[in-house]
C-alpha cells in the first residue's frame, strides 16, 4: 500500500508565478539582485546558520529546518564570494519550502535518527518532487519573467548582429552567451539564467531563433 | 534575562544588518559568530574583539548599550551553561540541497543528525 505524504501538493508553475508575485510586492519590490539574505534574516526573521564543513561532511549544502526555526548552510558556500551566485539560489530554494510546503513542514514529526531515515526512504520520490517546485520558485523569484524579457529585447540588436556575422548560430548558443552577459545582473550563475531563458521561451516569444 | 548572543543579535537586527554582512564588517568567522548568538559558543574576550563588534554595530565605546553588551560577555563564562535547550529533532530536515543534486545516503544522513545534534546542544 503506497501511503502519502501528508500535506503533500506540486504546486503548477502559475501557482507558483502568483505565489512569487505577491512574495515579492512584500519582501523585494522589484530590485535586482533580489536581496535574498536581508529578506530571509532581516524580513522573514529566519535565522541564517552557517556550518563548518557541512558539505564535506555530509554532502548536504543547505536545508530548512521542519520547524522553520532556521536555514543551515555550509560555512564555505555561505561565505566565500566566488560561490554568492550559487548560494543565492540555493537560500531562495530553502525559501520556495518555506512558502510553498509550509503546511508540509509543520505536519513533521521526527521522534528518532530511524524515524527520519524512514521517513526520508520512503518518500524519496515526493521529497524529490517538492524539491524541484521550491527550484521553479527559486528561479521566478531571482529571474523576474519580465525584466529577463526586457533585458534580452534591450539585447535583440545584438543578438541579430551575432547572427549576421555567424550564419548558422545556434540558438541553445545565443541564449548561453545572452545568459552570460546576464548573470551578474540578476546575480547568479549563467547556469540559472539560461534554465530560466529555456523555461520562460523568451527567445521563442521575441522571435530570436529564427 | 538575555544572553550575549541574543543581545548582539537584536542589535544586529536593529541595525538591518545581516549576519553575513556584520561578520564582515567585525572580521569574524561566520559559522563561529552564529554559535556565539546561538549561545553556544562564548562571547569574545579580547577587548580588541569587543571594540570590532561595536565597531560594526555602530556602537560608541562609551555607550550604554556597548558597556551592557560588555559586562555581559565578561559574566558569561560556560557555554554549555548558555546553551538552549533545543531538541536535535526540531532541526531535522525533510529537504535537502545536495552538492550532486541526490538525496544523502544513510551513512551522511547519519553524520548530518550528529552534526545537527553538535550545533544543537552545543557539543562537539
Amino acid at each position: 500500500m503506497v501511503t502519502k505524504l501528508p500535506g503533500f501538493y506540486l504546486h503548477t508553475d502559475d501557482e507558483i508565478r502568483k505565489l512569487v508575485e505577491d512574495f515579492r510586492a512584500q519582501y523585494c519590490s522589484n530590485e535586482f539582485p533580489v536581496p535574498i539574505n536581508r529578506v530571509i534574516e532581516l524580513d522573514m526573521k529566519i535565522d541564517v546558520l552557517p556550518i563548518l564543513d557541512m558539505l564535506s561532511k555530509t554532502g548536504v549544502v543547505a536545508f530548512i529546518t521542519y520547524n522553520n526555526l532556521g536555514i543551515w548552510v555550509d560555512k564555505e558556500r555561505y561565505w566565500a564570494l566566488s560561490w554568492e551566485p550559487t548560494t543565492r539560489f540555493i537560500l531562495a530554494h530553502e525559501v520556495g519550502h518555506y512558502v510553498l510546503h509550509n503546511s508540509l513542514l509543520k505536519q513533521l514529526k521526527f521522534r528518532s535518527f530511524d524515524d527520519w531515515v524512514k521517513f526520508i526512504k520512503q518518500y524519496g520520490t515526493e521529497i524529490q518532487l517538492l524539491e524541484d517546485r521550491a527550484d521553479e520558485f527559486a528561479g521566478q523569484l531571482l529571474v523576474e519573467r519580465n525584466t529577463l524579457a526586457g533585458k534580452i529585447h534591450t539585447n535583440k540588436k545584438l543578438i541579430n548582429k551575432i547572427k549576421a556575422d555567424h550564419p548558422g548560430i545556434s540558438c541553445d548558443l545565443l541564449k548561453e552567451y545572452m545568459s552570460m552577459i546576464l548573470s551578474k545582473y540578476f546575480g547568479l550563475t549563467d547556469k540559472e539564467i539560461y534554465c530560466r531563458i529555456v523555461k520562460e521561451q523568451i527567445f521563442e516569444e521575441l522571435n530570436l531563433c529564427q | 534575562m538575555k544572553n550575549f548572543g541574543q543581545m548582539v543579535r537584536e542589535e544586529r537586527l536593529k541595525k538591518r544588518l545581516t549576519l553575513r554582512e556584520f561578520c564582515r564588517k567585525a572580521s569574524f568567522d561566520p559559522s563561529y559568530w552564529s554559535r556565539i548568538e546561538r549561545g553556544l559558543a562564548q562571547p569574545p574576550k579580547t577587548k580588541v574583539a569587543m571594540l570590532q563588534i561595536a565597531d560594526a554595530l555602530g556602537l560608541e565605546s562609551v555607550s550604554e548599550e556597548y558597556l551592557s553588551l560588555k559586562d555581559i560577555a565578561f559574566l558569561e563564562n560556560s557555554p554549555t551553561e548558555l546553551a538552549p535547550e533545543r531538541s536535535v529533532y526540531d532541526n531535522l530536515p525533510a529537504f535537502f540541497k545536495t552538492a550532486r543534486g541526490q538525496a544523502p545516503s544513510e551513512d551522511e544522513l547519519r553524520k548530518l543528525f550528529e552534526l545537527i545534534k553538535s550545533e544543537s546542544d552545543g557539543k562537539e
